[in-house]
């Protein structure tokens, strides 16, 4: 006959597992130098030729007679290949050995709807049919993982509505933040004493050392003491933050910033998605990607230069990608069209800086797209083994590593 | 040259007669300056009640009898707080209006620290009675009396420098305010927008927070109203309530003044048909916003923008959204919202019955007929897509024919489900051109109607922008849907069923009363005005 | 019926107490106030579950139902849930459906489907507590749950056998208790199965009439027949009975206690009503080992704070607090159906429900009414205030730990004031046992 004793034991067994520690000496909390991984998703098909400009292909030129133009302003990376002109922020860090640019990441048999290639670079899956209810994504795999060692919270979204397909996951809960404050420990503030109400209520949380709980009580009861800590710890942090970069006011710079106050804190969240929409540049482009190039440099500088003012910048990496890239042609409305391979930066967290893969061969396409030369499950393999994650686990598969870091 | 207001003509023969008069000599002195030259200089805002009788007279009249239709709660609360106001005064209300003001108000403010400063003069009709009435009630305010005024003011202080200000019958500087702006207005407000910007430290950079729909319709008035030295804002009783205020700066003078292509000319737009519930014509040219983006918005709204242009260009790919489409329009669009039409026996209806809206506009370039046929087939292709993805039936996009009309419209299959149908059965989206115009609305019905005013050429004239909002129709149209609007308010607002039914009810019968609201911006050659006019139903 | 399941006689030892009546609220509704569970005490065990219990085979107005899709937004279907649950006499019900809803998980992320959603809401209303025979039935023809699991596709001689795999394993037999064979066949049964305009059709000429060979038997079986042969099988009994008593009685059940309810539920012919109510009345679900044995799940947690306090708030600010936490209604993330038990609670999630607490006492989630304020006496001893506080939310049963700790907080000034009694009772939803149903 099974007693409340193995209430415990039984709650571990559940298919979805008990997120409680292992340990029960005491509250469990994050260490302050977790590596974090933000995944910073530029939406609607970025045109890669256009941000990592071809500066003497002759092909580029004949297929792009008005959008070539950016070449004339292009800011060197190497004898190759030039940075858009308005990706200023962006060059500045490549300059300072802080960026890579990986060259043609995409995966065979491109699929040119915005849907079906987003869904296949969230969940890690080119054969992806169909999203289905639990379909999960390979951040959120990760993060089942990292909950499955104790994490309570090691994934979260910022700045959308909902949590993307790359965030979803079977047990981790996974949450879109707006501000920082979701996360702190709420109270009662009619009559003003707030702060009063929340020492008071941190007391009445405190791990009890006295025996006198029965067993499904304690259970909670530790959760209840590691919630309030975690709480306390995350205010006491974001209290002490003071921004080291300007982040000029935009929305983008905005979510970035709150993830830099995350990562900062060390809360122990350690996967991260922002979305930045507007990419898909079907007509008159040049105007619209220097408008969007302008905003990502300087957030991203911001960015960088604020963790690397609290000197968290090396155990943050930032990837950067879009579904896909633009055809090498322009169109008849001054834009072009969707695409396939494209480059993606990766900064921070101690990468090797340069241009890395295979660059595209222009006279080499499939369907007038640029073929892939790089996998982007390679990709996302390396950044799971920075990350110190099993990467066979989260992809399904072994995949040789880039070798982005040493 | 001067605006020329609607209100001139009224005005005009007054002003002659009273200058006349006063010139003859025949009046006092201190009856020739209007009460609110007595008031300190540190005031901003100064309210003006020439007539405080007749203005109670008059909102007597607009708002009683209380409408028939409200709920029995309600008008069970509203006698009480009526039976209760003598009480609470000491005496019945239009009495003691007269005995404290039958001679004139004027309220002026100015600004404190924490609280604002409050400064009121009347001329009684009874002056020692009103020094009674004052010596009984008023407790937390100082007041005295002084010849032929009644001084109140919120603090001692203030009490004494009015005192000091009436005593010197020296012309304060409100007695040169301009002051023509409806004149034979029941009450009128003057404000001083220069020293409100300067006391505050703000306000001139009203406006720059707005987003880019904001800057888009309001831009232009909140800059105005950055820059504009005074204002004056009015109440007139005759003839409905009517709400006036003018600025002395015009929208037509500021940075978002390109938005508006007539500017104080006048222009027509379609009568609005029987049933509408609302009308509008707001002067902007979408042509003159995504051609000036930088003008405009901000970097980041510019690049919100760019991004809609994007995918606007893309759904009809051969042509331009911005010069094809809406450069061939003569803006600005017009817009109708008309109730929905009888039920039709046997049909079934959806439980939320939307009104219909629709859309018209005169054509002015020759390929806007095909630009548009070609995008709402592109469109009807992309929603039946997704419809189908959800299993939901699709449109059938038809061509259509009507009288002098014709183009497209579409609808859903007939019904066949469990219950009621959803909302979209209702809808017939219809697209239709003749006679020079273009006219793009939710249900045929609607876009019929509007066309019919087109086709007999009944149209009015209006300057700047306009809204009007038909009580009645719109009390119809609540009536249809209120079982749903009732649940929908239990479910997000956590009101009961009766209280639910409470609000519903007393918003239908206020709306039925209401016969016409109207909501005016009218720019001038270096003024701008304002009206909100309500019309009661007689 | 064995001693378990005898009717709970209440003693002067072991009364039919607050902690009692409380708890058969919490588990047969979404608990209650104060002054309900009082009554039920002074009516004693019986009358209680007599009363828990819902009169006839009575739905909800259907009139309700279709304002409620109206707006064809699943949100609102959501909200429209919410508040029936909150405003039904006989809540039973609405928990049933809930426990089918999980059992029978159908999600609208792939259906988008607001109409079939609240359609099969309803039909778990109606058959919920009727026979599992009847409700098996309904599943099996309810156009929400043909689409989610492609039954709508099953043709003959291009079967799907998804529907007919979940119909075994997760819904009537459990793993084991069938084979392969069985499952094919059954697919075979089903065919023709389909929905038109969001209504089920039979569909003869795609329905495969020949000879199916199913547990043993061989016959021309319709998909009729094997659902009521499952019905009847030993194992189906002993699947239904382990899950009501999960859902009603303690998350590991013996399987000495399965195997008395799954006789009483095969004496009872499978009635549902019937079995829950001699469940609900037994000496088994009173015993001290079932008491709090379970954690709240966001529903019990959420909707269980607005009976508890007797208030009324926004139901679709409720629906969406409960999603935050991990439980939104008619979008279950799996087909099994939502996690169990202390898989709810990280502290995440424990932070969620904590700070719903403060948002909901102070009325930032829909206005509170009554104020949170007006249930514990601004004024008053600081032993009083807890004790009130405790009785309302907590049936008056605390661990002399907990009681301590609301105690020192009563006494500062924290409890004080304006604002002070939303406090409190923010503090006692905050101790462990609040967590616990």
């Amino acid at each position: 006959m099974t007693t409340r004793r193995d209430f415990l034991k039984a709650a571990a067994s559940v298919p979805f597992a008990s997120l409680l520690p292992a340990g029960h000496d005491g509250l469990w909390l994050p260490r302050g130098d977790d590596r974090v991984l933000l995944v910073l998703e530029l939406q609607g098909g970025n045109d890669g030729l256009n941000t990592v400009v071809p500066l003497h292909d002759d092909t580029y030129a004949r297929a792009r007679l008005r959008l070539s133009s950016v070449r004339e302003g292009a800011l060197a990376l190497d004898a190759g290949f030039g940075l858009h002109g308005d990706l200023a922020g962006l060059h500045a860090l490549c300059k300072q050995q802080l960026a890579a640019v990986v060259h043609g990441v995409g995966y065979a048999e491109p699929d040119r709807s915005h849907f079906r290639s987003r869904d296949i670079w969230h969940t890690a899956d080119p054969l992806h049919q169909r999203v289905a209810a639990d379909t999960t994504g390979w951040l959120g795999r990760a993060a089942d993982l990292l909950a499955a060692g104790g994490a309570s919270m090691p994934a979260a979204s910022v700045g959308s509505l909902q949590v993307p397909l790359l965030l979803r996951a079977r047990a981790a809960a996974v949450p879109t933040l707006e501000r920082a404050e979701d996360f702190q420990l709420g109270v009662v503030t009619t009559g003003g004493a707030a702060d009063e109400r929340r020492a008071a209520l941190v007391e009445l949380l405190a791990p009890n050392q006295v025996p006198g709980l029965p067993p499904e009580a304690a259970a909670v009861a530790a959760t209840a003491a590691q919630a309030a800590a975690m709480a306390e710890k995350l205010r006491t942090q974001l209290q002490r933050y003071e921004p080291k970069a300007d982040y000029a006011g935009s929305q983008l710079g905005a979510d970035l910033q709150l993830v830099a106050r995350m990562a900062i804190a060390g809360f122990g969240t350690r996967l991260f998605h922002v979305g930045f929409g507007g990419f898909d540049t079907h007509a008159r482009q040049l105007p619209t990607h220097a408008g969007l190039l302008r905003q990502l440099g300087t957030a991203l500088g911001a960015f960088a230069a604020d963790l690397a003012g609290h000197g968290a910048l090396a155990r943050t990496t930032v990837l950067v990608h879009s579904e896909f890239g633009r055809r090498l042609a322009e169109n008849a409305s001054q834009g072009t069209d969707h695409g396939a391979a494209a480059p993606v930066f990766v900064l921070g967290g101690g990468v090797k800086p340069g241009l890395h893969g295979t660059p595209p061969d222009l006279r080499d396409l499939i369907d007038g797209d640029v073929k892939p030369t790089t996998d982007f499950r390679a990709l996302y393999a390396d950044l799971l083994g920075w990350l110190r994650i099993d990467a066979r686990r989260v992809l399904g598969g072994d995949f040789a590593p880039l070798g982005l870091y040493a | 040259m001067r605006m020329r207001s609607t209100f001139r003509p009224e005005v005009a023969g007054r002003t002659r007669a009273f200058a006349l008069f006063a010139a003859s000599g025949l009046l006092p002195l201190s009856a020739q300056q209007p009460l609110r030259a007595l008031l300190p200089e540190a005031c901003l805002a100064v309210v003006e009640v020439p007539a405080p009788v007749a203005l109670y007279d008059d909102l007597l009249a607009a708002f009683t009898p209380v409408p028939a239709g409200l709920p029995d709660e309600v008008r069970a609360t509203l006698s009480v707080y009526l039976l209760a106001l003598p009480w609470l005064l000491g005496e019945a209300p239009r009495r003691l209006v007269d005995t404290l003001a039958r001679g004139g108000a004027a309220i002026g403010v100015a600004p404190g620290d924490g609280k604002p400063r409050v400064f009121l003069i009347l001329r009684p009709g009874d002056a020692a009675a009103a020094a009674r009435w004052f010596g009984g009630h008023a407790r937390s305010v100082s007041w005295q009396a002084h010849g032929e005024y009644v001084l109140v003011a919120t603090r001692e202080a203030d009490s004494r420098s009015l005192a000091a200000c009436v005593e010197n019958a020296t012309a304060g500087r409100f007695a040169k305010w301009p002051s023509h702006f409806c004149e034979d207005a029941a009450v009128r407000v003057f404000v001083d927008l220069e020293g409100l910007r300067s006391a505050f430290g703000r306000g001139q950079h009203l406006g720059e927070n707005l987003d880019g729909g904001g800057r888009f319709l309001f831009g232009a008035l909140a800059a105005a109203l950055a820059r504009a030295r005074h204002a004056t804002l009015a109440l007139c009783t005759q003839d409905g309530l009517r709400f006036c205020a003018e600025i002395d700066h015009s929208t037509a003078d500021t940075p978002f003044g390109a938005l508006a292509q007539h500017g104080t000319r006048v222009r027509t737009m379609p009568s609005p048909p029987p049933g509408t519930l609302l009308a509008m014509s707001v002067d902007r040219s979408l042509h003159a916003l995504f051609t000036g983006l930088d003008r405009f918005l901000t970097p980041e709204q510019k690049l919100g923008a760019q991004a809609f242009l994007s995918i606007a260009d893309q759904v009809d790919g051969r042509s331009s959204f911005v010069d094809d489409l809406i450069g061939g329009l003569a803006e600005p669009i017009h817009g109708y919202v008309i109730e929905p039409p009888p039920a039709i026996p046997g049909d079934a209806q959806p439980r939320l019955l939307l009104p219909g809206f629709a859309f018209v506009a005169a054509i002015q370039g020759k390929d806007v007929e095909t630009v548009l046929r070609r995008t709402a087939q592109v469109f009807t292709l992309i929603v039946n897509a997704e419809r189908g993805q959800r299993n939901q039936r699709p449109f059938h996009i038809h061509s259509c024919a009507e009288g002098e009309w014709h183009g497209l419209s579409g609808e859903l299959s007939e019904w066949r489900g469990p219950g009621a149908p959803p909302i979209e059965q209702a809808l017939s989206p219809t697209l239709l051109f003749g006679q020079g115009h273009v006219c793009l609305a939710s249900t045929r019905e609607a876009a019929l109607a509007v066309l019919g005013e087109v086709a007999a050429g009944r149209t009015q004239t209006l300057t700047g922008d306009r809204i009007e909002l038909y009580g009645p129709a719109l009390a119809r149209t609540l009536a249809r849907s209120r079982e749903v609007l009732e649940l929908a308010r239990m479910l997000d607002e956590g009101e009961s069923r009766s209280e639910s039914h409470r609000f519903w009810s007393v918003l239908q019968v206020l709306a039925a009363e209401i016969a016409c609201l109207r909501l005016a911006l009218v720019p001038g050659d270096d003024r701008t005005a304002l009206e909100l006019s309500l019309r009661r139903q007689p | 019926m064995t001693d378990l399941l005898q009717p709970f006689v209440p003693t002067a030892a072991d009364p039919f107490d607050l902690r009692k009546a409380g708890h058969l609220l919490r588990r047969a509704g979404w608990s209650g106030s104060l002054r309900q569970r009082r009554e039920l005490v002074s009516a004693g065990v019986a009358a209680a579950v007599e009363s828990v219990m819902p009169a006839a085979a009575v739905p909800p107005g259907p009139e309700l139902l279709q304002e409620a899709i109206a707006f064809g937004d699943i949100e609102h279907v959501r909200s429209h849930r919410v508040h029936a649950c909150l405003q039904s006499n006989h809540p039973l019900r609405e928990r049933m459906s809930s426990l089918w809803h999980d059992h029978f998980a159908t999600s609208n992320k792939k259906l988008l489907d607001p109409r079939s959603m609240a359609l099969q809401q309803a039909m778990f209303d109606r058959l919920g507590l009727d026979t599992f025979d009847a409700l098996l039935l309904a599943v099996s023809r309810d156009p929400a749950m043909l689409r989610w699991l492609d039954n709508d596709t099953n043709r003959k001689g291009h079967p799907n056998e998804n529907f007919a795999r979940e119909l075994f394993e997760l819904f009537a037999l459990g793993r084991g208790c069938y084979s392969e064979r069985d499952v094919v066949e059954a697919a075979r049964a089903f065919t023709g199965w389909h929905v038109i305009d969001g209504q089920f059709h039979f569909l003869a000429a795609y329905h495969d009439a020949g000879d199916k060979e199913l547990f043993g038997q061989r016959a021309a079986f319709g998909g009729e027949q094997v659902v009521s042969m499952t019905a009847a099988r030993p194992e189906s009994a002993r699947w239904i009975a382990e899950r009501l008593l999960r859902f009603f009685v303690h998350p590991q059940p013996s399987a000495e206690e399965v195997e008395a309810l799954a006789r009483c539920y095969t004496q009872q012919q499978r009635h549902l009503g019937r079995t829950v109510q001699t469940l609900l009345a037994s000496r088994l679900f009173f015993s001290a080992r079932v008491y709090r044995s379970k954690v709240k799940s966001p529903a019990e947690f959420v909707l269980g704070l607005v009976r508890l306090l007797g208030a009324r708030a926004a139901p679709a600010e409720l629906a969406r607090a409960m999603g935050a936490m991990g439980e939104s209604w008619l979008e279950p993330p799996t087909v099994e159906g939502w996690p169990r038990d202390m898989a709810w609670l990280n502290p995440a999630t424990w932070l969620l429900r904590a700070n719903f607490a403060a948002d909901l006492l102070e009325g930032r989630r829909g206005k509170l009414r009554p104020a949170a304020d007006d249930l514990v006496a601004a004024a008053g001893k600081p032993s009083e205030r807890v004790a009130a506080a405790v009785d309302l939310l907590l049936d008056g049963d605390v661990t002399a730990a907990s009681r301590a700790r609301l105690l020192a907080f009563a006494a500062r000034r924290a409890a004080a004031g304006p604002g002070g009694g939303a406090a409190l009772l923010h503090a006692t939803a905050c101790t462990p046992e609040f967590q616990l149903l």
